[in-house]
């Protein structure tokens, strides 16, 4: 055998280690809960490990868990019952999440043998993918992406064969259903394995994966429909099933919003900040070759390529900012853009330059960006910034406050793991179609008194509750106490209702 | 040697070990076993080791602890605690025993290069060498033993993993190399050198189908980095404070001084150890700060062991890869990569013992071998095993208890400082004080460069009424560690004892100075305020500075809405420009409004405070 023979056969071991490393090498000092979401999933996680249920226990009366599926936080809830002792046991949800991407590495290598692409490809666009700094700033919180892209990625291993046969349909669908269990975007993952089944004439197959995942969701669905109208509306768009945030929006509303630039962050973080000019064009030839590569896979891949383009169509549906959800694309991305381009390359002297050129934009784009962030660990210093004014608030909130205190604050998971205080968010708003309106003022303060809340924490004059609790904070027979105030900082007020 | 088989080699060796050994059955609690073992709650049931799974290897006290993680030692503890009532015999029994297998293991390991008489040597001399003493007659040295028994199991299932056919019981050898190496992880930390060894042994002895063994070298790897992981999270942020006193504040390059003449002492220790001690700290090995001709021997010294390690490896393999294992484990706490908590342990070169063992069990088996040396190698080994064993065994009493420890240490090498410091810690215990004081004075005087020598001679200094003798040592201290929250304390308790009010004030400021973050000196300096009846507006002030130091900023921006309140001309503004110096970051991000009320009042007062110079410091415009 070879050493080229050797080096392909132990490829997708080595780039899963690698890969592991790399997420642990991606981890941060940030606090917990910065970016939001991961606060709350280490919060539910506690609330399983500690007996509490599914429960957003951090909030006042401890509503049910109806926003976020429970695979995530229950695995983290196995760690955090290992060792009962946070922030210290965040080094093993640290440990799951880089295993969880170097899983999906090594599947990803393996399922993009199918290709048949020279191993260069891979050898290239395996580990620029993995080393993207957003994916590293997702690996480097507590986020469920490296867990969803794992069981999507094996899912795909067992679907995507020539051979398959009712019993890899059944593990692809069971795989599919936990990563539905993960992100609820997963359902783009079981529709693509089904259509795929079914498209090439698997008919038993297809109708098995799609019961094996349903199977798996039922619990869930069970826990959704057992908690009906659980939480209270002024917090459903971040407590609320995703029904809650569709009734909020108005279903209609959607459609008219869909998010036609859903690709843009990659486009964005691959090619030079130059003008529109200039920069469409190469927009609109990245995406050509992108799509040019996940055509060309379609017959080989079938099941990757229809839960790709799905996963795509429900993202641009999403009325969130797809940044997150694209950045976990990434290894994927580089993949089908260096397969789609190596495969235009020898159509012809014309196709040719275009991708020359493309190659030579991303290179002048993509490099130095990576460059820059992988020197300085750029992809950290987001989470990082914004830990900094709790790092100030902290320490007061947990010293200088009763046990029995609630915080309205932003990032209210973050600050409950933390400090032990309960905490509702400051900053309440309601979906209008595919935008945000703030709650008014009196709304607010309505709601902290129906919750008890006794302080209320800015993060610095940014705050997205800044305004508001300037106004209340400068208003007569105010309802804010101020206890400090940092300059361009943070701030602490005591909290009480009007009479 | 007819009849005699590896197993057979095996079971002597290990036999011969748990004898030489007998008498440890009589020793009791020694030095680290109190603090690890009999007073350390977590040893005591395996609930609470369960418990403690995450914690420490040394329980935390005063807010400090070792950087060290070895949960499947303390469990063990507990295993022992449960099952004997926490009886020490019973704990050393067992130490005897995993010596044993310890011994046994090594004859199997190096079966593979040597004949079964070559391996019955090299169990023997691993079995009885002195070095050994320190890890096996004193509990808490289990550590080293368990770590060995991991490292050579997984060396031995890594053996059997590549010779066994495809199938289930090879996936099975792989399950015990892991699992082998994680024991040997969980029991001490030079166990990351694992893969390397394992890879070594690979390469010696070759599976013959020369399957490729990258993979599970990979899975090796992975579960060490999984341990890093946890041991950073849980013991790593108390490494710097476990840094050696000899090794202390030196530079790399001083570092090497005194290290390099160390390994002189390692190599004499693995090959004729018949001089022991418990420690060795200044001035059993002088802290050196500039390169001398013992410094490049034993560089030089190590240098050669390296190359002989290497050169080995084709000839004489078992003794290439003791070497090279021996180095691999050591290098950890050579104080060469990083700085480890001791300058040199006997306990740490257990697993090194190898190295010597094995040579031994090579040349008996080359001089067995050839006509010339056939009849004088076992007599050579038979000397050299009695001598070894009779060092042995007189050693073993050392570690009845640490007052036998001490004693004979202080006895042995009087040069040793840290045996009077830890004497000293004995008396003063027991209220011996001035006994105690005379000890710290000695070892203070031996070896002058620690300044935490004072720490514990000024508090007994002060007890017994020589305020003048505390503050000299305080003095002493503070020269070479200043601002040292701890001195400073010492300091300003030393002068305030003298009578020296003004003097214990300006350095409790100075400490505060040289400390801009920490809690300690702004609580120093708010007592000393006390002490000295100082104005309201100055207390809160300090008390601002405590709290946010602390972080407590409510507290902090009260106090200084009190030392506002409490400022005006004729409040006796002695020290308000320092105040203000010293706090006008704390100001400016709180109260900012605070500085420009304080500097009119101070001009109404007549007092020129530099305003432009402190809004700067401040970072607030003019």
């Amino acid at each position: 055998m070879s050493w080229r023979e050797i080096a392909w056969r132990r490829w997708p071991h080595l780039l899963g280690f690698g890969v592991f490393l790399v997420g642990l090498w991606a981890q941060g000092d940030a606090l917990v809960g910065v970016f939001y979401d991961d606060g709350i999933y280490v919060v539910l996680a506690k609330a399983l490990a500690t007996g509490e249920g599914y429960r957003n226990i951090h909030l006042p009366g401890s509503p049910p868990g109806v926003h976020y599926p429970f695979l995530y936080p229950a695995a983290l809830s196995l760690l955090w019952r290992l060792w009962p002792s946070f922030p210290a046991n965040v080094a093993l949800f640290q440990l799951l999440d880089s295993a969880a991407l170097a899983v999906a590495a090594w599947a990803i290598a393996l399922h993009a043998r199918r290709l048949e692409w020279p191993a260069a490809v891979q050898y290239v666009a395996l580990p620029a993918g993995f080393l993207a700094f957003p994916l590293l700033t997702i690996v480097g919180v507590r986020f469920s992406e490296p867990l969803f892209l794992a069981l999507w990625a094996t899912s795909l291993l067992a679907v995507d064969r020539d051979d398959v046969t009712w019993r890899h349909a059944l593990v692809a669908g069971l795989l599919a259903g936990l990563a539905t269990l993960t992100r609820t975007v997963g359902v783009a993952v079981i529709g693509g394995i089904v259509v795929a089944l079914w498209i090439r004439r698997r008919r038993r197959p297809a109708i098995t994966a799609a019961v094996a995942g349903g199977a798996v969701l039922l619990p869930w669905f069970a826990w959704l429909l057992a908690h009906p109208g659980a939480v209270d509306p002024r917090i459903a768009s971040n407590y609320g099933t995703y029904l809650d945030a569709a009734g909020q929006a108005g279903t209609l509303g959607l459609l008219p919003g869909v998010n036609l630039g859903v690709l843009g962050p990659l486009a964005r973080l691959a090619l030079p900040a130059v003008p529109g000019i200039v920069w469409y064009p190469l927009a609109a030839l990245l995406l050509g070759v992108l799509l040019w590569g996940a055509v060309s896979v379609w017959r080989r891949v079938p099941a990757f390529a229809l839960s790709l383009a799905f996963y795509v169509i429900v993202v641009a549906l999403w009325p969130y900012a797809s940044d997150r959800f694209v950045w976990i694309l990434a290894p994927w991305a580089a993949l089908l853009a260096l397969g789609g381009g190596w495969l235009l390359w020898r159509r012809g002297t014309v196709v040719r330059w275009a991708v020359a050129v493309l190659a030579v934009a991303v290179a002048a784009g993509y490099l130095p960006r990576e460059a820059t962030s992988l020197g300085g660990r750029g992809f950290a210093r987001t989470a990082e910034g914004i830990s900094a004014p709790f790092r100030l608030l902290l320490p007061s909130i947990t010293a200088e406050t009763p046990p029995e205190t609630v915080v309205a604050v932003s990032d209210e998971a973050l600050v409950y793991l933390y400090s032990g205080r309960r905490a509702v968010p400051s900053h309440l708003f309601r979906w209008q179609g595919r935008r945000t309106d703030p709650l008014t003022a009196d709304e607010s303060v309505a709601y902290f008194c129906e919750n008890g809340v006794t302080h209320v924490a800015l993060t610095g004059p940014g705050a997205a509750a800044g305004p508001m609790v300037r106004d209340l904070a400068s208003a007569e027979e105010s309802v804010l106490e101020s206890l400090f105030q940092v300059t361009s900082g943070p701030a602490l007020f005591r909290f009480s209702c009007p009479d | 040697m007819s009849g005699l088989t590896v197993r057979r080699a095996a079971f002597l060796a290990a036999a011969v070990a748990c004898l030489v050994y007998a008498n440890a059955f009589r020793n009791g609690w020694a030095l680290d076993d109190q603090g690890t073992i009999s007073e350390n709650p977590a040893a005591h049931s395996v609930a609470a080791a369960w418990e403690a799974r995450f914690s420490p290897y040394w329980p935390v006290r005063d807010g400090a602890t070792a950087g060290l993680y070895r949960p499947a030692v303390i469990m063990s503890y507990a295993v022992d605690w449960t099952l004997s009532g926490g009886r020490a015999w019973w704990f050393h029994v067992n130490n005897v025993l995993l010596h044993a297998l310890a011994t046994a293991l090594a004859v199997l390991v190096a079966a593979a290069w040597l004949t079964p008489a070559g391996a019955l040597a090299a169990g023997l001399v691993f079995a009885v060498h002195p070095v050994h003493v320190e890890a096996v007659a004193n509990v808490a040295g289990r550590s080293e033993i368990m770590a060995a028994v991991g490292l050579l199991l997984s060396v031995l299932a890594f053996r059997r993993y590549r010779l066994a056919a495809e199938g289930r019981a090879r996936t099975g050898w792989l399950v015990a190399t892991v699992a082998a190496v994680a024991l040997a992880l969980l029991s001490k930390e030079h166990a990351v050198a694992a893969a390397a060894i394992l890879a070594l042994d690979a390469w010696l002895v070759r599976d013959p189908a020369r399957r490729p063994v990258a993979g599970p070298l990979l899975a090796v790897v992975a579960v060490t980095v999984v341990w890093l992981v946890v041991w950073r999270a849980v013991a790593g942020g108390w490494v710097q404070t476990t840094t050696g006193a000899a090794l202390r504040d030196l530079s790399f390059g001083a570092r090497l001084d005194t290290v390099f003449p160390v390994y002189l002492e390692v190599i004499r220790l693995l090959t004729w150890p018949m001089k022991l001690a418990a420690n060795y700290n200044p001035q059993m090995i002088p802290q050196r700060t500039e390169f001398t001709a013992v410094a490049a021997l034993g560089a030089a010294t190590a240098a050669a062991i390296v190359g002989l390690g290497v050169a080995s490896l084709r000839r004489a393999p078992a003794v290439g890869f003791a070497i090279l294992a021996a180095i691999a484990t050591y290098a950890l706490t050579s104080n060469l990569i990083f700085v480890s908590g001791t300058l040199l342990g006997e306990r740490t070169l257990y697993f090194a013992a190898l190295a010597p063992a094995f040579t031994a069990g090579w040349i008996v088996q080359h001089a067995l071998g050839g006509s010339r040396w056939r009849r004088a190698a076992p007599i050579g080994l038979a000397a050299l095993l009695v001598a070894f064993s009779v060092r042995t065994w007189t050693r073993t009493p050392f570690w009845r208890d640490s007052r036998t420890a001490m004693i004979e240490t202080l006895l042995e090498y009087p040069q040793n400082y840290r045996a009077h410091l830890q004497f000293g810690r004995h008396l003063d215990l027991r209220g011996r004080s001035a006994g105690a004081l005379a000890e710290y004075l000695i070892a203070g005087a031996l070896f002058e460069q620690d300044p935490f020598v004072a720490v514990r001679s000024a508090p007994v200094a002060l007890l017994l009424g020589r305020g003048e003798l505390a503050l000299a040592e305080a003095e002493r201290a503070w020269e070479l560690r200043p601002g040292h929250p701890a001195i400073t304390g010492l300091l300003v308790s030393a002068l305030q004892a003298t009578g020296l009010e003004d003097s214990a004030l300006a350095m409790a400021r100075r400490g505060v100075e040289l400390a801009p973050l920490g809690y300690t000196p702004a609580v120093i300096y708010r007592e000393a305020l006390r002490t000295r009846g100082a104005s309201q507006w100055q207390l809160a002030l300090a008390e601002a500075r405590v709290s946010w130091r602390v972080g407590h900023l409510a507290t902090a921006t009260a106090a200084l809405d009190s030392a506002a309140a409490w400022l005006y001309p004729e409040g006796g503004l002695e020290g308000l420009c320092w105040e203000l110096a010293e706090l006008a970051p704390v100001i400016a991000t709180l109260r900012p409004a605070l500085l420009d009320r304080a500097l009119e009042v101070a001009e109404e007062a007549g007092i020129h405070c530099e305003g432009g110079l402190l809004r700067q410091a401040g970072g607030l415009a003019n």
